[in-house]
């Protein structure tokens, strides 16, 4: 019974979105060639990569806000390291990993061992974040990286015009997707947002796997960073801003329950690709942006809906 | 049953704050660092008396403003003041720079010198200035005549470019080095009036120019990316864009590049570091740079002038220049000398 029903809420989103080409395809032609298909990977990355981690925190039956300020964050330290501190830009990468991880850890401990609102909690961090890279780096932006380090945000496969950057995330969900399916992890994380108490009376160690939840997303912040100051060749204390809303309604689009314990990796993905969808359809229709938020808006408001009925239907 | 309401409760309030905060992110700047310092004092003994002037801008988040401030401290050691600059952490913190500027009157400023965060919340601090016979200049902002009229407030002048001028020395350049334009447009966030004088002043110039695309990106580079990307997706053929800030301009460069596309002059507003970097890269054509340091020596001229008794205009303009491959190191040698 419970399998079909994730079916269904995947299917929805998969409908709206082949709905949504279609439509975009008649309206037009630009819009179905390969190349086309290419960009909307592209620019799907950096949300779908933070998607992916707060899905994970959702799943959980929590939230987190914090990180578009990571992704700020990292980035910060990244370029104050390999391009001030002239350090090899893998030292770069991973210490923006590490401070990813790291943001993300202090937000878990936070939430399951001092009880703090994973609202709260990560409200806090998103300040702190942004503040510390604001403190780091001022108004600048850092620029100046090496040809290696760049081809993660736009090197292509060779022979191919299929940006490195897709396949990163492809691989990276494809890990999220077998772990969540495959692992304990995975099924533990399920369990703690359907019934927490539950979970720990069964000898679960919740707060281990709580914790775990937000580091992961804090990883996936910094991973995202990474993509994107490569893509840019620039790190600035002012990126990300609202990419944690942008990550959220890439989850609640794709069926994944505010409440916890129930959506999906490949879901959240589908969500993704739709709301870069309506922004480079209507980009190509030349139609402003004003109007981008409000179809937006009315997706997600449509998302949130389904979600509900679906949560009556299920306790019925 | 009772559980799963109260949590469900919860949910909403959770997200309701998140768009609250959504909103109060929505802006072209970002968030920043409040700090406040003074200089003046030390090394120049005053050739003014002691006085203080308050500086309070938007933010102090992008490079506009962190060359306002050196070119403020830089102009008060010249000229023997002592000036506070500060802001809010963001641009869109009206409420804290209503603060800034309260605080200022309370504590006794000789002059102030503001850059508005909203055209129509400071009209009260401003009044609280005048009564405190505190003069106010303001400085690249302008804000809402008709209420601080309205309110009986007053401003000594407003000193800054202006926008639709400046945007128009791109869109000469333009208009004379490129013949059979297919023109994008990068617009910036819709209701701000500078952000579409520029871009009428440039498209005023280039009239014979298809227009191919006119997006806004909201000031943001990776937005910029992703629309420019859309944009050739659909318009392969664009010769030329306007972008209306720096931000937008480098989104659209990284944009050009990773596809390949070439001969495509982009032009953009504030000449920023990665700018000149750009020219000199030949990825940008031009940039229309703005001088926030002569702005802000401009400004504080002006606050001398009416500590004097001196009457200003109501526009005290300060020039704006297109810099260019021609011109690039003049402009470079000349803000390196604001850094020593």
């Amino acid at each position: 019974m419970k399998k079909k029903k994730i079916d269904l809420s995947n299917m929805s989103a998969l409908l709206v979105l082949i709905v949504l080409c279609i439509l975009l395809s008649i309206a037009e032609p630009a819009f179905h060639s390969f190349a086309n298909f290419i960009n909307i990977l592209q620019q799907v990355t950096v949300i779908a990569v933070l998607a992916l981690g707060v899905n994970i925190v959702i799943f959980t039956g929590g939230i987190d806000i914090s990180v578009g300020s990571v992704v700020a964050f990292s980035g910060i330290v990244m370029g104050k390291l390999v391009v001030e501190g002239g350090m090899p830009s893998i030292v770069g990468v991973a210490a923006a990993l590490v401070i990813g991880a790291a943001c993300g850890t202090f937000n878990g401990i936070m939430i399951a061992k001092f009880k703090l609102q994973p609202m709260i909690a990560t409200l806090a961090m998103m300040s702190m974040a942004r503040g510390a890279a604001l403190t780091l780096a001022g108004g600048e932006t850092i620029t100046g990286y090496s040809d290696g380090f760049r081809w993660i945000g736009i090197g292509t496969v060779p022979g191919t015009q299929i940006p490195v950057q897709i396949i990163f995330m492809i691989l990276l969900y494809l890990l999220f997707y077998y772990i969540m399916k495959y692992r304990k992890f995975g099924r533990y994380i399920y369990s703690i947002g359907g019934n927490e108490e539950a979970t720990r009376l069964s000898g679960i160690n919740v707060d281990k796997f709580k914790t775990l939840a937000y580091t992961l997303s804090g990883l996936c912040a910094a991973i995202a960073s990474v993509i994107l100051v490569a893509k840019l060749n620039s790190a600035q204390s002012t990126a990300g801003q609202d990419y944690e809303m942008d990550a959220i309604a890439s989850c609640v689009i794709g069926g994944t329950s505010l409440l916890g314990g129930f959506g999906s990796v490949w879901g959240t993905f589908v969500g993704a690709i739709i709301m870069i969808v309506i922004r480079n359809g209507l980009n190509l229709l030349n139609v402003s942006a004003n109007l981008q938020k409000l179809v937006i808006g009315v997706v997600i408001l449509l998302a949130v809906l389904a979600d509900s009925i679906r949560n009556k239907a299920a306790k019925k | 049953m009772k559980i799963m309401k109260n949590r469900q409760l919860k949910k909403i309030t959770a997200i309701l704050m998140a768009s609250a905060m959504v909103f109060g992110l929505t802006a072209c700047g970002g968030s920043g660092g409040e700090s406040t310092s003074s200089t003046g004092g030390e090394g120049s003994d005053s050739k003014s008396g002691d006085i203080k002037i308050a500086y309070i801008v938007k933010a102090k988040t992008d490079e506009f403003w962190t060359t306002m401030e050196k070119g403020a401290y830089a102009a008060a050691e010249e000229k023997g003041v002592t000036v506070e600059f500060q802001a809010p952490e963001k641009e869109t913190d009206v409420e804290k720079q209503v603060q800034m500027v309260e605080n200022a009157v309370v504590k006794g400023f000789d002059a102030i010198i503001l850059s508005a965060a909203d055209s129509k919340s400071l009209v009260p601090a401003i009044v609280k200035a005048n009564n405190a016979n505190i003069p106010v200049i303001l400085v690249n902002d302008t804000i809402d005549e008709e209420a601080l009229e309205a309110d009986g407030g007053k401003v000594e002048t407003y000193v800054g470019i202006n926008q639709y001028d400046a945007a128009k020395l791109a869109g000469e350049y333009a208009a004379e080095n490129i013949a059979d334009g297919k023109v994008c447009y990068l617009e910036g966030i819709s209701g701000v009036k500078a952000l579409e004088d520029r871009l009428t002043g440039f498209r005023d110039q280039v009239e014979g120019y298809d227009i191919v695309a006119s997006q806004t990106a909201k000031c943001d580079r990776n937005e910029a990316f992703n629309v420019m990307q859309n944009v050739l997706q659909k318009n392969p053929d664009v010769n030329v864009v306007w972008a209306v800030n720096a931000e937008m301009g480098q989104g659209a460069i990284q944009a050009i590049q990773q596809g390949n596309y070439e001969d495509i002059q982009v032009f953009d507003f504030d000449a920023s570091s990665d700018d000149l970097q750009a020219i000199e890269d030949g990825t940008l054509a031009g940039t229309v740079a703005q001088y926030p340091n002569l702005q802000a020596e401009t400004a504080i001229q002006c606050c001398l002038d009416v500590i004097n008794g001196e009457t200003l205009e109501a526009h005290t303009e300060t020039a704006a220049q297109l810099i260019t491959k021609d011109n690039l190191e003049e402009y470079r040698a000349e803000m390196e000398k604001l850094d020593e």
